[in-house]
């Protein structure tokens, strides 16, 4: 494969960066035809000027003809937060709940809200109650491709119940702290 | 470059990310009380105990009395490690707060402290207090708190709860018992009983200067607990130099 640009050069792909066989384009350099091997001495240090026939020289260049392109290995959707919450629901009504929100950063006071259902994916309606925790990030959503889209995800957690077990224990730990605080 | 009061001086810090969820007052002749708590963004320190660190103040000695007014996670973020820091000072809560149920409710939720951070500050709390055998001191209306004479030429001091009233506290032990968890019953956090009945509203007394600290004590039209059950009025119409700080 040919380039032509102000010179002539070869497309060369690195052999040990292929995707699934085929070489893949993100990081390859351009090379003289004429140069091909070997591949690391040329790449990054120096190039051949292929028009100049009678004197094929190596020349030192301040900076390689070869770009680099960084390899992105991302192949899902990603998330970048920017701003987070810690939410607890304190009040449902027909069409929407009241919740404490907690700034994750700390940098602002704890606030109310009331966020409506239909923020609320279908699998997390249920979780819905007075006590359940959700987690709710501001960000964007970074594509395959490259697009960012401004989103706000809002995920309930999912807890366990109260073992008979666990309870018993609080009240061994509790008879204990109570003999040594003087609470009777 | 943070300098300390002078030793005459009374002086009211602020901490928060809002309405000032931490106050701190120097009380005159190197005493200090410490308000609720909160935690400094940067460091995540209490407030309080990162400002008293910085102008060299020790925390075991100085410091008079740390005071939970009440139940509410913005005020007592860091009080845990606020009362291990100060390892001689006495704890103070509201009287409706650590009964038995509460005890047992704190353990049960103290067990998983990723779920309620409130209780699991009071878990740290008790649990510092057991290990340096101190006892915590309960406030209700018109309690001393703390008090210095005054000898060797410094002024008196004298802090008193002017709540909860009697009536609160038993309206708030039949809260805490609702809030303890049945069996097989979903884990959630824990949802603060509203109205909050058992905010500990403080005043501060130093010379003639007076500090009324409202705390987040609701109004209520029954005039057995809230605003209207305490002397509030009373004390402000004795004296003629006073602060109100309110916060909720």
């Amino acid at each position: 494969m040919a380039l032509y640009m102000d010179r002539k050069w070869k497309v060369i792909t690195n052999p040990d960066v292929t995707s699934y066989g085929q070489p893949t384009f993100q990081e390859c350099g351009f090379i003289a035809p004429q140069e091909e091997a070997p591949v690391d001495s040329k790449i990054n240090s120096t190039y051949i000027d292929i028009d100049n026939k009678s004197n094929l020289v190596q020349k030192e260049i301040p900076e390689s003809p070869i770009v680099w392109y960084p390899l992105k290995h991302q192949k899902t959707t990603m998330f970048t937060s920017l701003k987070k919450w810690r939410g607890v629901v304190l009040k449902t009504y027909k069409d929407c709940f009241l919740c404490r929100l907690v700034d994750q950063d700390g940098n602002s006071p704890d606030e109310e809200a009331e966020i409506l259902l239909t923020e609320i994916s279908d699998e997390d309606l249920q979780l819905i109650d007075i006590g359940a925790v959700f987690y709710w990030s501001i960000g964007y959503q970074i594509s395959p491709s490259g697009t960012r889209i401004r989103s706000s995800i809002i995920r309930f957690r999912r807890l366990p119940v109260w073992r008979p077990d666990e309870l018993f224990e609080a009240q061994k730990k509790a008879e204990k702290t109570l003999i040594s605080l003087g609470i009777t | 470059m943070l300098t300390p009061p002078l030793k005459e001086e009374v002086e009211i810090s602020i901490f928060g990310p809002g309405y000032g969820e931490c106050i701190l007052v120097h009380i005159g002749f190197n005493d200090w009380i410490i308000i609720d708590s909160c935690i400094s963004p940067s460091s995540k320190e209490p407030c309080a105990i990162e400002y008293l660190s910085s102008i060299g103040v020790p925390l075991d000695t100085d410091v008079k009395l740390v005071i939970a007014t009440h139940w509410h996670d913005d005020h007592i973020r860091g009080i845990g490690k606020t009362v291990n820091s100060c390892s001689n000072t006495t704890f103070v809560c509201s009287d409706g707060l650590l009964t038995k149920e509460f005890v047992i409710f704190i353990k049960a939720y103290g067990a998983r402290p990723s779920l309620t951070e409130g209780v699991n500050e009071f878990d740290i709390v008790l649990k510092s207090l057991e290990t340096s055998h101190r006892t915590p001191k309960y406030a209700s209306a018109e309690k001393v708190l703390w008090k210095r004479n005054g000898p060797n030429g410094k002024p008196p001091c004298c802090i008193t709860a002017l709540s909860p009233a009697d009536f609160a506290i038993h309206l708030a032990k039949i809260q805490l018992k609702e809030l303890f968890p049945q069996e097989n019953t979903t884990k959630r956090d824990v949802v603060v009983p509203r109205p909050n009945n058992v905010a500990v509203v403080i005043w501060l007394e130093v010379g003639d200067i007076c500090l009324l600290l409202g705390s987040d004590l609701e109004n209520s039209s029954d005039k057995r607990h809230g605003w209207a059950s305490n002397s509030r009025s009373h004390a402000l119409s004795l004296k003629t130099r006073c602060l109100e700080i309110y916060f909720s």
